[in-house]
């Protein structure tokens, strides 16, 4: 089983009213080139700590938005990537990009330093809702986006898409499935939009200044999303993810099926050798502390797994109770749950052995229909998936 | 020397004040200054030493502690420092501790000038002859104004303040004056040390070394290790196995004469055996008369303890009885409720007081409970002509058996400026007072004399009548008689299933609001299930009140990004954290909270 390679980057445009993701607003070349150069020296510390033993087959650049970076810096990164560590040749190596960000010279470049999938922030395809959201798009770019993508050879694409955005009314939503779905997308991520603090959304809810969605139009809309995938031929093989059969996110499975990953640059987390660590949430710092480099010292703190002292924002070595609890709640995420099989194989002792005491209380779920269990796996149904932090409260 | 030539080296005084005057802050210089502690080792407000009153910042239990000054007059004082708790469920404690002293400092905040508290404090010090000797603090601040402030003083109180000394605890300016005229101005004890043993009892607390600890001042004769002492109120006699003074920590000493203030053990069990405002006499030659003011410690208010998980009865039970053996006033007894299990109903002086046990046993004894519905002790006669007192409502007697119910009921004195009387009338007049008498103390402070049920007293009136006042009123209660009254009882049903814990007795006038009350807070917390879930609240079959909670739609994370599985662990693991305080009724889950939830009641709804 090969593992995951996530890499961060922290530069939009603008930063979007909901979002709570580590980016900054910056447009200097330099920034990304000294923040290239971190990268690829934060590559040839885990080289020379796993090196090609570390085998990897998905590559997921993440943000920010990496398509505001230069091919060239990516090429870089990817080249760097393969020079260390033992990467697939059928790795799945995806991109997120914004629509208005790319041009088909650009994209036929990403295509060429081996990008094989584009992961659109479309979000909505009303112009109302993205001047809402604070992207810096129009409905317009992303069709002329998804079409460039298409004719530079990308057939394996993402649209983001996010619902319960406030004022956005149920038929709206269904406007944007419909155009989302004559796109015909390998892939489709349907979030429903989360409001956090430190936010322009957070601090309008928080002054009272914004109206969220109600929790049963939330979930009207999202059974719509549902309905309206499946009816075209998707599978909803994740909470928040559906995909034409064999194109789910290999990376993103990664997550859910408790397989390793490694996170490079500021803020990515990492989980590997039954750690989670992560690295600072600030640029600067991040470059500085990769420039600082000392590798010496990083070795000589011992068994440290990560970069520098400075560089490490959490570190957590997982006890077998963590090890447990995010196997289990990661899992349900996924349309076949936790696969006792698989759980006994990573975990070393059967499921119900462990959870025994837990088993009464799941139970009730599955008479009530929120969830299903059966010898081989347990899992949510369609209604669990609605209350599924109750159900998955259960096992942590 | 002659033989009472100690005594005029000798101090005994406590401080009073308003609250928030300044009081802890005070003692903590003057403890400094007397260089009692190291300034290293000193926590703000050392006497408060129990965690929860540092926080709450006010002083439950009492603490002395014994201070040297040397004085500007050559001489080396002892300065015995008694702290004063400050809150009306123990004000009978206050009394005591005064009653241990010749003299009080008293703290007005030059900012705040006179305020209730410092009137009701100032009375208590009166009640005992004591001298006091006003001080004004915060004179560092600017808006401090000493002049008006000492105006009031002589006004208000009637206590000559031109020679006031101005002090600022917080920059300990003043503060040496303050210890020279505490030199001048207290009388030194007296009392014949060649007497007959009589020493009061102003506090105790118990030892796990030497089992009780009495706090004691004595008034005349001694006492020393190895004497048989005889309490007079309850008639025990104890071998004395150590005596000395506090520092604040126990110092043995050879012997506690006349005027002295210290601690006396004598393998006593439990504080309750040596309770606040004993005499203490020797018994071969035991004094003729008591000192006076001893009071029997009366619990007014009972409720419901349950542990929050079931298997930790026994460590509740523990916990109890080791906080009963620290706490006179407190008892509790074993009790079942079909909604909470096996539990203990509790006696306590007041709501205050409840609180306090409650936070105590989740603080120092790490225990999740759950408490029910405050109650009095009504006095049930039924039909057949007998009668019941029943301090519990899960225990009234069927209506049909019952020929009517009296409950206790309280003179209360409040004090208040005057601007205030209308508010608190209409107050007192909600809470089914009747006005006795109002006077007024000096032109802009009255007094109002009610005649009120307890019920209507313990639940929250304290807070009502500070929050209605702006912290100006006080309060003070003591139990009269009991009284006929319209009460009943009311029930509170979660999706059908009545929750015995949640009942409780009103008077038939409150019913409505009160059961509206519980049902609007309830809905509030109880969580959304996957089912409606009915909240009713009801008298015998009749629904008086009712409120439903949603079913939940959504309860998901819809993102988890970047391989960022922390916080949505810590939100699943926080839900998991919360069920472990929810309470399984029927098929509702109801939280811990809601049960004293239900007991603030909110005057504004």
């Amino acid at each position: 089983m090969g593992a995951g390679i996530y890499i961060h980057i922290p530069f939009c445009l603008q930063k979007c009213n909901y979002c709570d993701f580590f980016s900054q607003p910056v447009d200097k070349e330099v920034l990304r080139r000294e923040y290239t150069r971190a990268l690829l020296q934060e590559i040839v510390f885990y080289g020379e700590k796993y090196g090609k033993e570390f085998k990897a087959n998905t590559i997921f650049f993440g943000g920010g938005t990496p398509s505001l970076m230069e091919p060239e810096l990516l090429e870089r990164v990817l080249e760097e990537l393969r020079k260390r560590f033992s990467i697939s040749k059928m790795a799945e190596i995806t991109a997120e990009c914004n629509p208005a960000t790319l041009s088909p010279e650009k994209l036929k470049e990403y295509k060429r330093i081996g990008i094989n999938r584009l992961s659109i922030g479309a979000q909505s395809f009303d112009n109302e809702i993205l001047k809402t959201l604070g992207r810096v798009h129009n409905a317009e770019d992303i069709t002329e986006t998804f079409k460039m993508a298409r004719d530079a050879g990308f057939d394996n694409i993402n649209l983001d898409l996010m619902f319960a955005v406030p004022g956005q009314g149920v038929r709206q939503w269904n406007n944007t499935l419909k155009k989302a779905l004559e796109l015909k997308p390998e892939h489709l991520s349907f979030y429903s939009l989360e409001i956090c603090e430190n936010t322009l959304f957070g601090i309008l809810l928080e002054e009272g200044s914004l109206k969220e969605t109600s929790e049963k139009t939330d979930r009207k809309m999202y059974a719509n999303a549902i309905n309206a995938m499946k009816k075209a031929g998707y599978e909803h093989y994740e909470i928040s993810n559906a995909a034409l059969p064999g194109k789910e996110c290999r990376h993103n499975l990664k997550y859910w099926h408790f397989d390793q990953y490694l996170g490079l640059g500021a803020s990515a987390h990492s989980f590997i050798n039954g750690v989670r660590f992560s690295n600072v949430r600030d640029t600067e710092q991040y470059i500085m502390a990769m420039h600082n480099q000392d590798i010496s010292r990083a070795w000589t703190l011992g068994s440290s797994d990560v970069f520098a002292a400075d560089c490490v924002d959490s570190y957590h070595i997982n006890t077998y109770r963590d090890n447990l609890g995010e196997y289990v709640f990661t899992a349900l995420r996924t349309k076949e749950g936790v696969v006792l099989s698989d759980f006994e194989e990573k975990l070393k002792n059967e499921f119900w052995d462990v959870y025994g005491k837990e088993r009464n209380e799941f139970e009730q779920f599955v008479r009530q229909g929120f969830a299903v269990s059966d010898k081989k796996h347990i899992a949510l149904t369609r209604s669990g998936i609605d209350i599924s932090n109750k159900i998955m409260s259960i096992f942590v | 020397m002659s033989n009472k030539e100690y005594q005029q080296y000798i101090r005994n005084f406590s401080i009073i004040a308003h609250i928030d005057h300044g009081k802890s802050t005070l003692a903590d210089r003057i403890i400094e200054k007397t260089g009692l502690v190291d300034q290293r080792d000193m926590k703000e407000q050392f006497l408060d030493n129990m965690e929860l009153e540092r926080e709450r910042g006010i002083t439950i239990k009492l603490q002395t502690t014994r201070l040297l000054y040397h004085s500007r007059d050559g001489h080396d004082y002892t300065f015995n420092l008694i702290d004063t708790p400050g809150h009306v469920d123990f004000n009978y404690e206050v009394s005591r501790s005064l009653a241990a002293c010749e003299g009080a400092v008293l703290v007005v905040d030059a900012t705040q000038g006179v305020e209730a508290q410092t009137l009701a404090n100032v009375y208590l010090a009166l009640d005992e002859d004591l001298e006091i000797l006003p001080v004004l603090n915060k004179i560092d601040l600017a808006s401090a104004r000493p002049d008006e402030t000492k105006e009031e003083i002589e006004e208000v109180i009637g206590l000559d303040a031109s020679e006031a000394p101005l002090v600022s605890a917080k920059e300990g300016i003043g503060i040496e004056d303050l210890l020279e005229e505490v030199v001048k101005k207290i009388p030194a004890p007296t009392g014949d040390p060649d007497g007959k043993l009589k020493a009061l009892i102003f506090d105790s607390k118990y030892d796990n070394y030497k089992g009780v600890i009495i706090y004691t001042r004595i008034f005349d004769g001694r006492v020393s290790k190895g004497d048989i002492i005889r309490l007079m109120n309850t008639g025990k006699k104890y071998e004395v196995t150590e005596v000395g003074v506090c520092a604040p920590g126990p110092v043995p000493a050879d012997v506690l004469k006349a005027g002295e203030v210290g601690y006396i053990c004598g393998s006593i069990k439990q504080v309750s055996d040596a309770r606040v405002g004993d005499t203490i006499t020797l018994d071969s030659a035991p004094t003729e008369e008591m000192l006076p003011g001893y009071k029997k410690a009366q619990s007014m208010v009972y409720c419901g303890i349950y542990p929050a998980e079931g298997e930790k009865y026994e460590n509740v039970k523990d916990a109890l009885e080791k906080l009963q053996v620290n706490d006179a006033a407190f008892n509790f007894e074993p009790e079942t409720s079909t909604a909470l299990g096996f539990g203990f109903r509790c006696g306590f002086l007041g709501l205050l007081h409840m609180e306090i046990i409650v936070e105590r046993l989740e603080r120092e004894f790490n225990l999740g409970v759950i408490t029910t519905s405050p109650s009095v002790i009504y006095r049930v006669v039924k039909s057949d002509g007998t009668v019941e007192m029943i301090q519990n409502p899960t225990n009234l007697p069927p209506q049909q058996e019952i020929s009517y119910i009296e409950e206790p009921m309280v003179k209360a004195d409040i004090m208040i400026p005057k601007d205030y009387v209308g508010s608190i009338m209409e107050l007192c007049q909600e809470r089914r007072g009747k006005m006795i008498h109002m006077e007024y103390i000096t032109e802009t402070r009255v007094q109002l004399h009610y005649e009120m049920p307890l019920n209507e007293v313990i639940y929250d009136f304290f807070d009502a009548l500070k929050s209605k006042t702006r912290g100006y009123g006080s309060l003070d209660y003591e139990f009269i008689r009991y009284e006929r009254s319209n009460v009943v009882k009311m029930d509170i049903l979660l999706n059908k299933d009545l929750v015995d814990a949640f009942s409780m007795i009103v008077h038939e006038s409150k019913a409505y609001a009160r059961g509206r009350f519980v049902c609007e807070k309830l809905k509030e917390i109880i969580p959304m299930h996957q089912f409606e879930v009915p909240i009713q609240a009801a008298i015998g079959q009749k629904v008086i009140a009712r409120e439903t909670v949603k079913a939940y739609r959504k309860d998901v994370i819809a993102k988890c990004y970047g391989g960022d599985i922390s916080r949505k662990k810590k939100l699943l693991e926080k839900q998991k954290e919360g069920k472990k305080r929810m309470r399984q009724f029927g098929t509702v889950e109801v939280p811990q909270e809601a049960f004293t939830a239900v007991l603030k009641y909110d005057e504004n709804k």
